[in-house]
């Protein structure tokens, strides 16, 4: 009884992972089948079973849920035939709708209601919440997509295989250039530092001046123009688009847009120093050691800091240039290689 | 064989026979079987395969057209028994006729190779 009590409680267990509708004839044949070889053994053995033996043929058997499970249709979201296209969609549109979404982001930010100011409208944390939901739904979107194509797969065969497409008709072959940035995951990490460093700091000082701003060094008050603070979220929208850019570049397809994104980099980089240079006044009041700076004094740091800025502008202006004559020029590329 | 190698030869060993069971499980099915007595068959004729992996093959053979089956009363027990449906020995017939060409096919790759080296 104790033996037949064991072979109850492994179709009961079985049972329970099942479907409902095939349950009872399945639990059947699967009965019959153990009942006949547990018979085989007892009668080969000449004895019946102990209940260790019966534990051994219904380990070797299997466990219930496994059992169970093989029973059920091969169910898989998305198979091995598929998968290859969906990771290289994913491949390749995820970095583009990352590099949009911050894109957007800093537009709102930019550009968003006049009646809100900047600040007010810019949150570290919303920034990456936004992010995160939106590559969240762009994969749930893709894999129910794909999911869908591998229910109707064995439709979607029949239809490529039907279609004739003529090796013909594919696009000439073009040579093969290496380029791209070199690090494009360092690229990115030290995008996304900055970035926060750039966010945090205003919160947290200690972050520019480090362990001198508790030594209390330098006992400088500089009252800074209106300027920086327009300045500092310009900076800020200029990271963002940055990090927009090499988040894309992480994809390979999108590499051959590297010179481009390097190009708008560039220029925005220039706006931004073509916009500082059209101040003047780059310090306010300022005090050093308790006592005031002359205005002399304090006209000659923005002259020098003016004049200065005119370098650095020409300096940007030229690298440009250079850069772009660099790219005009015929390069040297990786040839197909050809058919011996 | 090293042992990094022997999962790899698991894995390929795995894919050649789960072909092969099939077309054994269909041949010897020519036979009326139940479960438990085509396994003995088919263990005794050197090919070994796992319960659970038996006898929910024969029930996709059966839900694909290939096997027929009915419920019967022997030695006093209620059995299932699977016998092979005429889709199941047509489509038999096409895949001996294929598995020949293959193995023929094997035969003159390695004999071509044995030639070269000889």
């Amino acid at each position: 009884m104790a033996a037949n009590d064991l072979l109850d409680r492994y179709l009961y267990a079985v049972s329970r992972y099942l479907p409902a509708i095939r349950q009872g004839d399945l639990l059947s044949e699967l009965a019959a089948n153990l009942h006949a070889e547990m018979e085989d053994k007892a009668a080969s053995l000449g004895r019946p079973l102990t209940e260790d033996e019966q534990a051994d043929i219904l380990r070797r058997h299997g466990p219930p849920l496994v059992v169970a499970a093989r029973y059920q249709p091969q169910r898989s979201l998305i198979g091995p035939e598929i998968f290859p296209f969906y990771l290289f969609t994913i491949k390749r549109l995820l970095p583009l709708v990352i590099g949009i979404n911050l894109l957007a982001q800093a537009a709102v930010i930019i550009f968003g209601s006049a009646q809100t100011p900047i600040a007010q409208r810019f949150h570290f944390g919303s920034i990456f919440d936004d992010l995160f939901y939106a590559a969240l739904m762009f994969l749930v979107i893709v894999t129910a997509g794909f999911a869908v194509v591998e229910y109707y797969k064995s439709d979607l065969r029949r239809a490529i295989e039907q279609h004739k497409w003529d090796p013909r008709k594919l696009p000439k072959a073009q040579p093969i250039v290496h380029d791209g940035p070199r690090h494009p995951y360092a690229d990115v990490i030290a995008s996304v530092a900055f970035l926060a460093w750039l966010l945090l700091f205003p919160h947290y000082p200690v972050l520019i001046f480090g362990p001198y701003m508790a030594m209390r060094v330098f006992s400088l008050n500089i009252d800074l123009p209106a300027i920086w603070h327009t300045f500092y979220w310009i900076i800020i929208a200029f990271n963002v688009i940055q990090l927009a850019f090499r988040i894309a570049l992480l994809s390979r397809p999108m590499r051959r847009y590297y010179h481009l994104f390097e190009s708008v980099l560039h220029l925005l980089g220039i706006g931004i120093l073509v916009f500082l240079l059209r101040a003047h006044d780059y310090i306010g009041q300022a005090t050093f050691g308790g006592s005031p700076m002359s205005p002399q004094t304090i006209a000659n740091f923005n002259f020098s800091i003016h004049n200065g800025l005119l370098v650095v502008l020409i300096i940007a202006i030229a690298k440009f240039l250079w850069d772009t004559a660099q790219l005009l020029r015929p390069q040297k590329t990786a040839q197909i290689p050809a058919r011996t | 064989m090293s042992d990094a190698l022997q999962p790899v030869f698991e894995n390929l060993r795995l894919e050649l026979r789960r072909g092969c069971l099939i077309l054994a499980v269909l041949a010897q099915l020519r036979e009326e079987h139940y479960g438990y007595t085509l396994r003995k068959t088919l263990a005794d004729h050197g090919i070994d395969i796992e319960e659970s992996t038996l006898y929910p093959l024969l029930r996709r053979l059966e839900s694909q057209g290939l096997l027929l089956s009915e419920w019967r009363e022997q030695d006093k027990r209620n059995k299932r028994f699977y016998r092979l449906s005429a889709a199941g020995a047509a489509t038999l017939e096409q895949l001996l006729v294929e598995w020949e060409s293959i193995n023929s096919s094997i035969h003159q790759v390695l004999s071509s190779n044995a030639a070269q080296e000889a």
